[in-house]
């Protein structure tokens, strides 16, 4: 490890596992089913192709630090963000307090897809249908006998409140700024919206940050929260025929790298954050270092807004130099936590990539295929899980994966894995590529 | 519901927004100058009552200065009633 590297000393999520990555680790090793039927409500506005989805569990945030005031101003975004990164602080055995020692010499650097989308979706919904309301009470009042309509009329009680912070709620810039205020850190605050690479590339834009001595410490990851009353994302995912579809017999739909994918596990979302350091302030204070970031790189298909360019030009240059970076070969690569979602071309030119460059000798799984997609957080929670399975030499299974499409290394049941480097990969609708290379540091380091 | 009931409630929202004792809170404080309310908190309180009353309360219908809870209580029932 040189001097000058930057190293990872912090671990936080929450997931449909629930909070704390120990959770999140624990459920992909056992492979744990987390998928439920989508809320009824749901299929009120829309007749779907997709009927599950990956939901956060109940989460009581006031045991996990937050006061009622925060509960009333924050949105979602910003309290998974929160809850995550506190974790990761104290993973990192940061000062109690929750402030960094130098303001100026310390980053945020958070990702997102959609950023508050839920807040206006939920704010305006009732201002939509609130027109309708009045002429359906006028009709009643002509005819108060007509149980029909009164019937109707039920179904429209919503209340035209406006959170008055729904714009900041709306904000792709509000959990990261919510890091930002809660920790006390004033040199970079970032938002990276790379689709579902932003995860990613918001961990290798703090890598950059620090390797070029910008800063001392950042806070990296990524964010996502996709439950709206009435399914909104969800619809408009569904409507663009990405998402995964009944099997017949019911068998588990969420299926990367098999045969009879048919699309993506829709997630809630999440979010996962990182501690990273320069080797040196981890050094100086006495951290513990779990694993090293190697390199990193990002480019753009410049292809098509949905699908990737099936000729994978931008994502096989992107493989030899982040390498090169890095100062690797292919072969050094042992382990590929893959971008993996259950598309039908998104898996198969990710496939045919990973086999022409790397063979058969990395063992390669999907996170997505049992955590599902949660877009903005998906490249942050796959780096958590890289970090651990260089950590404890082990790699989790892929779920659901009886008929491979490619002859790769694909890990079908959790275990030991001798891992030295390993590879993690982000494609993001709009044609974001993200790659981040990471790898195992030795205690005696 | 009755102008007690509204203001025992009022009171708890004001405590809890301001995270201070509810003993502190009586119905001639006034919430900035006696309470050390900020705008953010007059923002929280408008959400807070927004929630515990089901209707909408607006920021430009409370005063800047002199804003008491007794005052507030009374405006929740004005906009109950109006509702209604």
């Amino acid at each position: 490890m040189l001097r000058n590297s930057v190293v990872v000393t912090g671990l936080g999520s929450v997931t449909s596992f629930g909070c704390g990555v120990e959770a999140l680790w624990r459920g992909c090793l056992s492979g744990d089913d987390v998928t439920e039927p989508i809320p009824p409500g749901w299929s009120a506005y829309y007749t779907a192709a997709s009927r599950k989805w990956a939901p956060l569990p109940p989460i009581d945030f006031q045991t996990h630090g937050f006061s009622r005031q925060d509960l009333l101003l924050m949105g979602m975004p910003s309290l998974l963000a929160l809850s995550a990164a506190r974790e990761a602080w104290l993973h990192a055995t940061l000062p109690g307090d929750g402030k960094v020692e130098d303001a100026w010499r310390a980053g945020v650097f958070l990702g997102t897809g959609l950023g508050g989308a839920k807040a206006p979706f939920d704010n305006y919904r009732a201002h939509l249908l609130s027109g309708l309301k009045k002429r359906l009470e006028g009709a009643l009042s002509m005819a108060p006998d007509d149980t029909l309509l009164a019937e109707h009329l039920s179904a429209l009680q919503l209340h035209p409140r406006v959170h008055p912070l729904v714009i900041c709620q709306t904000m792709p810039n509000a959990a990261a700024a919510s890091l930002s205020i809660a920790f006390g850190i004033k040199g970079a605050n970032e938002t990276l919206s790379q689709a579902c690479a932003s995860g990613t590339v918001a961990i290798g834009r703090a890598y950059e940050s620090i390797r070029r001595g910008e800063l001392d410490i950042a806070l990296a990851g990524g964010v996502e929260h996709l439950r709206d009353k009435a399914g909104g994302v969800f619809m408009g995912f569904d409507r663009l025929q990405t998402l995964a579809r009944p099997m017949v017999g019911g068998e588990p739909e969420n299926r990367p790298f098999d045969r009879r994918r048919s699309g993506f596990l829709f997630s809630e979302g999440g979010a996962g954050v990182l501690v990273l350091e320069s080797a040196t302030h981890a050094r100086a204070r006495g951290a513990r270092v779990l694993a090293e970031i190697r390199g990193f790189g990002v480019n753009s298909d410049a292809h098509s807004m949905v699908a990737l360019d099936e000729e994978g030009t931008a994502i096989s240059r992107l493989y030899t130099e982040v390498l090169e970076s890095a100062g690797l070969g292919c072969n050094d690569i042992d382990y590929i936590n893959s971008h993996g979602t259950g598309t039908e071309l998104n898996d198969s030119v990710e496939s045919r990539l990973l086999e022409r460059h790397f063979g058969q000798h990395p063992v390669v799984n999907s996170t997505k295929s049992i955590l599902g997609h949660s877009i903005g957080a998906s490249g942050a929670l796959e780096t958590i899980i890289t970090v651990k399975s260089l950590e404890e030499q082990q790699v989790h299974t892929s779920c659901n994966l009886d008929d491979p499409i490619a002859d790769l290394n694909f890990c079908l049941q959790s275990g030991p894995a001798r891992i030295r480097h390993a590879l993690t990969e982000s494609f993001g609708f709009g044609g974001h590529n993200a790659v981040l290379i990471l790898g195992r540091v030795l205690e005696d380091h | 519901m009755d102008k007690d009931s509204i203001l025992a409630t009022v009171r708890g929202l004001v405590a809890e927004t301001l995270e201070t004792d509810a003993g502190h809170v009586t119905a001639e404080s006034r919430i900035r100058e006696d309470l050390g309310a900020d705008s953010m908190h007059v923002v929280t309180l408008i959400i807070a009552l927004d929630e515990a009353f089901d209707a909408e309360f607006n920021l430009e219908e409370v005063p800047k200065d002199g804003v008491t809870v007794a005052w507030v209580a009374d405006y929740v029932d004005r906009t109950l009633a109006r509702a209604s």
